[in-house]
């Protein structure tokens, strides 16, 4: 059964977006250093072992303050580009969805109600600081669907033939980017810095990733436009990202084993992509 | 760190945001009837100069005759947000008004009504209705018959293609003996501009050249031209405008004599940019074409006046956009003269 202090130090630790290593070895450090701080009390104040370890804590400070202060500085400024992201989202939501409105007649509940919600979780995650939800596996699945969604704002107002639409389009692309970086963020700025490659193969992993889910974007609107009606051959147009996503997962469980094949992995389907961008805008 | 009671303020003021968001959405929502605005592409131009054109507002369509000269300004019809009115046409002596009502969803409504306004008494009558789409009317030279074209379906005929009208032929209404003759047993893929001949014993309309075409890519790359069918042997339509044109041809008119068209066209194919659609006169006898207008946009439907000196056409200027904006032009036969003519109550 876990002391009083082992479960303090358990919660501050919980609270910050680490590796499991990195929370084993923060985990260590911040025991022993209260520990210590515990030795020190008894001695000093002649205090019991239960008192020394309350005053230690209590001269520590709260657990969500020092979680929060801890995530902060291995992840400086990622809550502030949340936040960021998720009023900017909120009100361009608003905007936009007016705008259509009042110019085109179109309600689009759907997607207000959607982009709303997933903006609002992005505000609400690091203000409430809950960091069961401020992982990177739920911090990345969020930012990938509010990207979806913002990437359908975009279209919204880019189809209006109107003044205002040049903005909101300016608008929606500042949050498409800040999205994409925090995806890259959440992911890459975390690893193990005693390990470079697996960095540079989320890196790679994540651009082809945006690429093969803008082709297939594309494809799976080509396909409704052409058939008008969805049919059991649309999942071949998921094909490529159902690869992707398997190479992807492949490479990071075997990126500590065989670092040439892993790279090699992640770095195939950037060169595909760049020979499909090629043909397509150049047609060699 | 921010409190919960904070917290929970942001949360409940969002969904207000958002319910109140969804309730303005639920009042100001138009569902696509409700969306055409403005001017539309239809309009005729009388022997009086009277131009009856037909416009939208939130969906509802009206149709309007207007003459300056003549301090005409009146909304001749207006009817309900789920119809359209198309293709008005004046009477050779400018006294009657027949037009077209037809149902937005003509996928599900496939009916057209056509009406006669009688401009000396306001009077507005059904001529008659069909199970069909009528897409455009005209009066004979004669005026005693109004010819149409008819439409049998409206689909798409390919996954990549937009849904229209299909199985075009064309017909004739006698206003005595109020019967109906079918003209042509051809079921073209697309028929339009359709003109009738001074002497009233042939039409002209826009066709696909495809008669020598069988296999996909020959469809494919089959030429829009001028037609004339001749109503003793309407199985066998000849080509009217230069055959050795390249670009196709989407409307057109006659001039007065008979021996020049006035034709829409793309000019700028191999630019890469949006097509521009420009007038060219062509001249039959002698087979010269002049390009008329240079407006870079989406010039279409010209009419000419009752004077034969005067063209009469529409342009989009929103052309390549999600919405068109029609606006009606005048110049002389030479292309030279270039006027808007400012119909009132269009916005």
């Amino acid at each position: 059964m876990k002391s009083k202090l082992e479960k303090y130090v358990t919660q501050i630790v919980q609270q910050t977006d680490c590796s499991k290593e990195e929370k084993e070895d923060l985990y260590e450090e911040l025991l022993v250093h209260l520990q210590l701080s515990k030795d020190e009390i008894m001695l000093e104040e002649g205090l019991t072992q239960a008192e020394a370890e309350e005053k230690a804590m209590q001269q520590f400070g709260s657990e969500s303050v020092i979680g929060n202060q801890i995530q902060q500085s291995l992840f400086p400024f990622r809550k502030e580009l949340q936040l960021t992201l998720g009023i900017s989202s909120i009100l361009f939501a608003i905007s936009a969805y007016m705008f259509h409105l009042l110019v085109e007649g179109n309600a689009q509940i759907t997607w207000l109600i959607l982009f709303i919600g997933f903006s609002s979780l992005l505000v609400f995650i690091p203000l409430q600081q809950n960091y069961t939800f401020n992982c990177k596996r739920w911090l990345n699945s969020l930012l990938v669907i509010h990207l979806l969604t913002a990437i359908y704002g975009y279209l919204m107002v880019n189809s209006i033939d109107h003044t205002a639409s040049l903005g909101l389009t300016i608008w929606v692309w500042l949050n498409i980017i800040l999205s994409i970086f925090l995806i890259y963020q959440a992911t890459t700025h975390d690893i193990n810095s005693s390990y470079k490659p697996i960095k540079l193969i989320h890196i790679m992993n994540i651009t082809s990733g945006l690429f093969i889910s803008a082709g297939t974007l594309f494809f799976l609107w080509g396909y409704l436009f052409a058939y008008g009606e969805v049919r059991l051959t649309i999942l071949l147009n998921l094909i490529p990202l159902t690869i992707w996503a398997a190479s992807y997962y492949i490479q990071t469980k075997m990126a500590h084993k065989n670092k040439t094949l892993t790279i090699t992995l992640a770095f195939l389907p950037l060169v595909c992509i760049t020979i499909a961008v090629l043909y397509f805008f150049i047609g060699f | 760190m921010v409190k919960k009671k904070t917290l929970v303020i942001l949360f409940l003021l969002l969904v207000a945001i958002t319910i109140g968001l969804i309730v303005a959405g639920l009042f100001l929502n138009k569902t696509e009837n409700e969306k055409l605005q403005g001017l539309s592409q239809y309009y005729d131009v009388s022997s009086k100069n009277t131009i009856a054109y037909v416009m939208y507002r939130d969906g509802i369509p009206a149709l309007r005759l207007y003459n300056k000269d003549e301090a005409i300004n009146a909304e001749a019809i207006k009817l309900t947000s789920e119809q359209m009115i198309l293709d008005p046409s004046f009477s050779p002596d400018g006294s009657t008004l027949a037009f077209i009502s037809t149902f937005k969803d003509m996928k599900s409504e496939l009916k057209s009504s056509v009406h006669l306004l009688d401009l000396r008494t306001q009077e507005i009558r059904e001529l008659f209705n069909v199970p069909y789409i009528v897409t455009e009317i005209e009066y004979s030279p004669i005026g005693n018959s109004l010819f149409y074209l008819q439409a049998g379906t409206f689909e798409n005929y390919s996954p990549i293609a937009s849904e229209r009208p299909h199985d075009m032929d064309i017909l004739e209404y006698d206003l005595v003996q109020e019967n109906h003759t079918q003209i042509t047993n051809l079921k073209k893929y697309n028929m339009n501009s359709l003109t009738i001949a001074p002497d009233a014993k042939s039409v002209y309309v826009v066709m696909d050249d495809d008669a020598d075409a069988e296999t996909a890519e020959e469809i494919f790359n089959t030429k829009q031209r001028v037609f004339n069918i001749s109503f003793d042997h309407p199985e066998n339509p000849t080509i009217a405008s230069d055959i050795e044109r390249e670009e196709d041809i989407f409307s057109f008119t006659f001039t007065p004599t008979g021996n020049e068209m006035i034709f829409n066209s793309i000019s700028n194919v191999d630019s890469g940019d949006t097509f521009q659609y420009e007038l060219y006169r062509y001249n039959v006898d002698t087979k010269e074409e002049k390009q008329l207008t240079n407006l870079e946009s989406y010039s279409t439907d010209p009419v000419i006046g009752h004077d034969g000196k005067t063209i009469y056409f529409m342009v989009d200027q929103n052309f390549g956009k999600r919405t068109p904006q029609y606006h009606l032009y005048k110049m002389t036969m030479d292309g030279n003269g270039l006027e808007e003519i400012t119909l009132p109550n269009i916005n």
